[in-house]
């Protein structure tokens, strides 16, 4: 399966709406397949990750016209966390495709976006 | 990009039923022991029951919690109430909110949702905002199990000793001499926070690149030989290494406030500190999530003659200005 | 954007929890014919190694292997007890494979019980540990110079670290991910590596 994800810019201010769209191209094997959406911050660095999640969206659940289709979707963006490039700790923002897998490993694509207000 | 992230995977119906099936001998034993203590009017007994009662709730709460996905499990916790408060946020944002609105008023809505610590201020004595102290929960559960631990070893060392058996005797005292060494090192924890500052601020929340008033107050009676308090960023990561997790700090900034001493202070004597700071405006704001944080702390260090040194941490919030 | 730090780390721990790259072995058959063995009908096995050696990277891909071929699976840690419900819930369906981590940290009684129920169902499994269990050994993991460097080419392609993996090894015991962590650290105060990973 490939995915793409398209938003409408890289950067965005908080409390502002992300705009993007997602087309999904699986294999004739994955079509019945459940594929997730969602818009969610995550720890990097040094320490083990943690994540939020604010928006999740169910766009595919063995729907084969569904998983194989492009979905627009839009998402007021919270005040925090921020993105941040620490030493120890970043906080990145990425919108996340992931198709589930029974057997064998989920399928995951990630496109970041910043997360800040403008210096 | 293409990544393959491993999640934590939901818990299916099987596991969920079994695990709320095992609570149940647990919150059965609990309650019929709450029960019986009760009848029988030794209330001692309350404890353990009370205990497998709490435990029983934990692990139905684990359990129930458990049937989520990372994904969605995130969504209930955070964002399902974060859609229903940035609304009325981002209204105050597109309205241009009046720059004399406060971090406080501003981030209202989110202080309880957002990745945030759980900060309980009280109105102060001298300004806004007083800081709770660290927190003694560790120091009283450290003492707690030293006396525990002294309780389940010093009987084996009056036996030996009655038994004439000092080989043993010798040998069950190395133990009992680290119990007392933990009492000693709780009780003198306990001590030391006998005489902690009193940490206020003109608002807590605040902003990034605000000012912010700081007063310090040291009480006595105390001969102080150096009193130092620093305001500091850190970032602070937690990661599992083996069977070990492992915790590590980075000062992303630092800046001394008060460096003072030695005072002789009488018994009620105040000995205050009043600094106003801005914060600088190229920093993060706090940030805590499970494991990683960003803390702004208020660093207390007392070095008192005849009585236990202390060096405390005493966390703020300091939350991003919104529109900058 | 706001931090005193790099945008990304290639090093960051993330990048290289156990399963998150590759099995990096010189010959790429390595990893088949370990699963061929792990994950045999009733076959017993150990991983032993020292910490950041490999052996709970080795686990996760066999879960990987194990889930494609369409095995049910259980793995957990060894010290956070027996699921006793993913157990059960294996017991259910098969072909099977119970991988555990950290096998000393289990109660004794509870690996033999664990290695009872395998034996019982005919599942495979696979234990790791610091030290000998008493199980046939699947792979006495330990990394080399070698696979250090395959390793931190797989994360930081554009790196190049003339000196090699030996004495980074050796000063960590061979443990790897201390190793991955140094560079993390190299790379985040701008020292050796700085000018090595653009």
């Amino acid at each position: 399966m490939s995915a793409s994800i398209h938003l409408e810019g890289r950067t965005f201010v908080p409390g502002s709406l992300l705009r993007g769209r997602v087309s999904l191209e699986p294999l004739a094997e994955h079509l019945g397949r459940r594929v997730e959406l969602a818009v969610l911050w995550e720890t990097e660095g040094k320490g083990d990750t943690d994540m939020g999640v604010v928006y999740y969206r169910v766009l595919a659940d063995g729907d084969e016209k569904a998983a194989s289709s492009e979905h627009a979707f839009e998402v007021t963006l919270p005040f925090l966390p921020l993105s941040y490039h620490g030493v120890l700790l970043k906080i990145g923002w990425r919108v996340r495709v992931r198709r589930l897998a029974p057997l064998g490993d989920d399928f995951v694509h990630d496109e970041p976006f910043e997360l800040g207000w403008p210096p | 990009m293409l990544l393959v992230t491993p999640m934590s995977k939901r818990a299916g119906p099987f596991a969920t039923l079994f695990q709320i099936l095992v609570t149940v001998p647990f919150a059965a034993a609990g309650i019929g022991s709450i029960a019986q203590a009760v009848r029988s009017g030794r209330l001692g007994g309350v404890i353990p029951g009370a205990l497998f009662t709490a435990a029983a709730g934990w692990m139905f709460v684990r359990a129930i919690r458990a049937r989520r996905s990372s994904e969605s499990r995130s969504l209930g916790g955070v964002s399902a109430t974060i859609a229903d408060v940035v609304a009325p946020v981002v209204l105050d944002y597109r309205t241009a909110a009046a720059p004399s609105r406060t971090a406080a008023q501003i981030y209202a809505p989110l202080l309880l949702t957002a990745p945030l610590p759980r900060i309980r201020t009280k109105p102060g004595l001298v300004l806004a905002r007083m800081l709770p102290p660290p927190s003694v929960a560790n120091v009283f559960g450290l003492l707690f199990a030293a006396v525990f631990w002294n309780l389940v070893t010093l009987p084996f060392v009056v036996v030996a000793i009655l038994e004439r058996s000092f080989g043993l005797a010798a040998f069950v005292s190395i133990f009992v001499a680290v119990g007392i060494f933990l009492a000693v090192f709780a009780a003198k924890g306990i001590l030391a926070r006998a005489k902690l500052a009193r940490v206020e601020l003109s608002e807590e929340p605040v902003f990034v690149g605000d000012e912010v008033t700081i007063h310090v107050e040291q009480r006595g009676k105390a001969q102080v030989n150096r009193f130092e308090v620093d305001l500091v960023c850190r970032e602070t990561v937690t990661f599992t290494v083996g069977t070990d997790t492992r915790s590590e700090d980075h000062d992303v900034f630092a800046q001394s406030l008060v460096d003072a001493g030695p005072v002789a202070l009488a018994r009620g004597e105040r000995w205050p500190h009043q600094v106003t700071v801005r914060l600088p405006s190229n920093l993060p704001g706090t940030f805590r999530s499970a494991r990683n944080g960003i803390r702004w702390l208020v660093r207390v260090r007392a070095d008192i003659a005849g009585w236990p040194d202390y060096d405390e941490l005493y966390e703020l919030r300091v939350l991003p200005k919104v529109g900058s | 954007m706001i931090g005193p730090g790099r945008a990304t780390n290639p090093f960051s721990a993330a990048r290289f929890v156990p399963g998150r790259i590759p099995w990096l072995a010189r010959d790429p058959q390595h990893l088949d014919r370990l699963a061929a063995r792990a994950l045999a009908p009733g076959a017993q096995h150990q991983v032993v190694g020292v910490h950041g050696s490999g052996k709970s990277t080795l686990l996760a891909h066999l879960e990987s292997v194990a889930r494609r071929h369409g095995m049910t699976v259980v793995r957990f840690r060894g010290s956070r007890g027996v699921p006793m419900h993913a157990l059960a819930r294996v017991a259910l369906r098969g072909p099977r494979v119970v991988l555990v981590d950290e096998v000393e940290e289990l109660a004794p009684f509870a690996f033999t019980l664990v290695r009872a129920f395998a034996a019982s169902l005919d599942a495979s499994l696979v234990g790791s540990a610091h030290r000998d269990l008493g199980l046939p050994t699947l792979l006495h993991a330990r990394v080399g110079a070698e696979t250090a460097a395959r390793v931190v080419a797989h994360l930081a392609p554009e790196a190049s670290f003339p000196g090699g993996f030996e004495e980074r090894l050796a000063r960590h015991g061979g443990n790897l991910r201390e190793v991955l962590f140094e560079l993390y650290d190299e790379l985040e105060a701008g020292t050796s590596a700085e000018d090595r990973v653009r």
